[in-house]
């Protein structure tokens, strides 16, 4: 069966990019622009990992973590968090995020990310 | 206090105590080898006692005892003293009791039985007794250096100084009295000196302390006491001398030598109470002149003092400026990092995506890349130019340059523009109320303004689609509306709302570098323009900007 990937992301070119590389690598990619339409996909389904960018509106990148980390359901998720916000690192790490990847980065980078954890 | 012009005096009791010394040994010797003018300077008045001169001896030792180590041999010192006293203390009893055994008859008591001073045996006078006892007195007090022995020990030299001059101005204007009633009174001539010398060396012990001070002390009263002391001692004596004098001689009647002596008593004290008013008044006027001085120089002062705050408050006010400054640079420097990082990282994800799965996307796939590329790349070069502007407007070198504008055509075309840009969410409505076709004022001007302000309206507006915007033109007045149903503005932002790289508290999720409305702003004071806004949180905002017109171009 197919690993599931969540990406939540509000740049959209940047959003559709990853989401394309995903499925090349040969994931099932769930697409998200803000925290609010990432929850909306978790209702149904757990994916097995969720990359999560941080400044976005409606629903920050913080509040969409504390949320999933919240529920018994999806906290064991691995999360990704990618964004230019370094000064977050410490925060998110101790939030229980398995690896933050600093904006801007490369694809082999991403994809690799996303291999040691699933 | 200086004590050096003191130190001199120091030396006056050890001379007075060895001069008195020397003296009561001559007596002494004087008695021992009958030699009359030893015992008695003056003939025909009162020989010294010989027990007188062995007290004296013995009181001037006390003191050249215990003088130059001060501290020490306090004892013995204290110990002669005593004896000296007890001596004196028998002596005046056996005079008021007629004791058999008389102490000043010992010395020399053949010699005595034979010197007569009239029908009298040669005593030792009862003030003389007297004398002793206070004087001793005040020597053992004096060593204890405690300021309330020092001044009573002074207070006791004064005493004696008083009994000692009656003595000798009673010798010398000749009172009968002494020859007569109180013939038990007079001591010996060089008795008296001797114990005028004890006084003044007892008073110059501690001439700084206790009541000498006031003698001593560097102040003006000190200074004018100097003089005034021996003036009191001198002017009286030699008037009252004169006048006996003109008595004894028959110059004058007693009453006329005493109106004279009245008379010069009287100018004397005038002339010297005038000096001391004078030299007292030179004091004061000096001291006011200092005090003026010193006022001056504290007015001076005080203005180096406030001009001193003044320019510090400058400093505190230009290094307030230089850290808002430099505060504002770092607020920059992180906003445009985080700004410029955004279309950065989505250019290197479309690069590697390119270069590492070209084989399997098609050649449309591979060209709309491509042009998110260039979009990215497009919206930083609008990051730079907003950048650029602020500094080009801050540095005041930005010039209006008022142009022919066809109205109708230059909304429409800017609206189609920033749809077509931003992706189709938001729909603006433009409703237009114009006069006239076209208007002259500076075209890239009122691009700026509406372009900022309606991409800030689709930007803080996620979820709604609506915009509006109303333009309205009279014949010199050009005013629009931008109306959104966003996320609003809260009160408490609103005063900061213009200023360069503030963001509001509920917008910071929302990419952008605070520095849109600052542009807005700055653009439309430079056309000398209007800008209004309402706005209710989560309801939305209104902006509403009113620019006068130019005639023609």
């Amino acid at each position: 069966m197919r690993k599931r990937i969540l990406v939540v992301e509000d740049t959209p070119d940047l959003l559709r990019n990853m989401a394309q590389s995903f499925s090349i690598e040969g994931y099932e990619v769930m697409k998200a622009s803000d925290g609010e339409e990432a929850l909306e996909w978790l209702q149904n389904i757990v994916p097995d990992v969720i990359i999560i960018d941080l400044i976005m509106p409606r629903m920050d990148g913080i509040s969409l973590i504390e949320c999933i980390k919240k529920n018994l359901r999806l906290r064991e998720v691995p999360i990704i968090v990618f964004s230019v916000k370094n000064e977050a690192r410490e925060k998110v790490l101790e939030m229980g995020v398995v690896k933050f990847i600093s904006k801007p980065t490369s694809v082999e980078n991403m994809v690799n990310a996303v291999l040691e954890v699933v | 206090m200086d004590t050096k012009g003191f130190r001199g005096s120091a030396s006056i009791p050890s001379i007075s105590m060895m001069i008195i010394l020397a003296i009561a040994t001559l007596v002494l010797l004087g008695w021992e080898f009958d030699i009359e003018v030893l015992k008695r300077p003056i003939p025909g008045l009162v020989a010294m006692n010989p027990l007188t001169s062995l007290l004296l001896i013995f009181t001037s030792l006390a003191y050249i005892i215990w003088s130059p180590l001060k501290s020490q041999r306090g004892g013995v010192s204290t110990a002669i003293s005593i004896i000296a006293v007890l001596i004196s203390v028998y002596h005046l009893l056996s005079l008021f009791y007629n004791f058999q055994f008389k102490i000043d008859q010992v010395l020399y008591a053949d010699e005595l039985t034979t010197d007569f001073e009239g029908t009298r045996i040669n005593r030792m006078a009862t003030n003389t007794a007297l004398n002793f006892i206070v004087v001793n007195i005040a020597l053992i007090l004096i060593k204890n250096r405690k300021s309330k022995y020092i001044r009573l020990a002074q207070a006791l030299s004064v005493v004696i100084i008083t009994l000692v001059i009656f003595a000798i101005v009673g010798y010398i204007f000749k009172v009968p009295e002494y020859f007569g009633i109180l013939k038990y009174l007079p001591m010996a001539i060089h008795t008296a000196i001797c114990f005028l010398l004890l006084a003044i060396a007892i008073l110059m012990i501690e001439p700084s302390k206790g009541l000498m001070k006031q003698f001593t002390s560097p102040y003006s009263g000190s200074a004018i006491s100097k003089i005034l002391i021996p003036a009191a001692i001198f002017i009286p004596f030699s008037f009252a001398y004169l006048h006996i004098w003109l008595y004894w001689n028959k110059v004058f009647s007693t009453e006329f030598s005493l109106s004279i002596a009245t008379v010069c008593f009287i100018l004397v004290f005038v002339t010297l109470i005038y000096f001391n008013a004078n030299a007292l008044n030179k004091r004061d006027i000096e001291k006011m002149k200092v005090a003026h001085r010193l006022k001056i120089a504290n007015f001076q002062l005080k203005v180096s003092k406030e001009e001193t705050l003044s320019l510090n408050l400058q400093l505190k006010d230009s290094l307030q400026k230089e850290k808002e400054l430099v505060a504002m640079k770092n607020k920059f420097i992180a906003i445009a990092s985080h700004e410029f990082k955004t279309p950065l990282s989505s250019i290197a994800f479309a690069t590697g995506f390119l270069r590492k799965y070209r084989k399997e996307i098609s050649h449309l796939e591979l060209d709309e890349k491509l042009n998110e590329v260039d979009n990215q790349l497009e919206h930083m070069n609008y990051l730079l130019n907003d950048v650029l502007s602020i500094g080009k407007t801050e540095a005041g070198k930005v010039q209006v340059s008022p142009t022919k504008i066809e109205i109708q055509l230059f909304f429409d075309s800017l609206l189609k523009e920033l749809t077509d840009e931003i992706n189709p969410t938001h729909r603006i409505t433009l409703s237009m109320n114009c006069i006239r076709p076209y208007i002259y004022q500076d075209i890239r001007m009122i691009r700026v303004i509406t372009v900022n302000l309606l991409t800030n309206a689709i930007k803080f507006s996620p979820g709604q689609s609506e915009i509006r915007l109303n333009v309205t033109c009279t014949s010199d007045s050009l005013r629009f509306e931008v109306i959104d149903n966003g996320i609003g503005i809260p009160s408490e932002e609103m005063q900061d709302l213009f200023t360069s790289f503030h963001r509001s508290s509920n917008a910071l999720a929302i990419a952008g570098t605070g520095l849109g409305l600052s542009i807005v702003k700055k653009t439309i004071d430079l056309l000398k323009g209007t800008i209004e806004v309402e706005s209710e949180i989560n309801k939305g905002t209104i902006f509403t900007v009113t620019l006068p017109l130019f005639s023609n171009a």
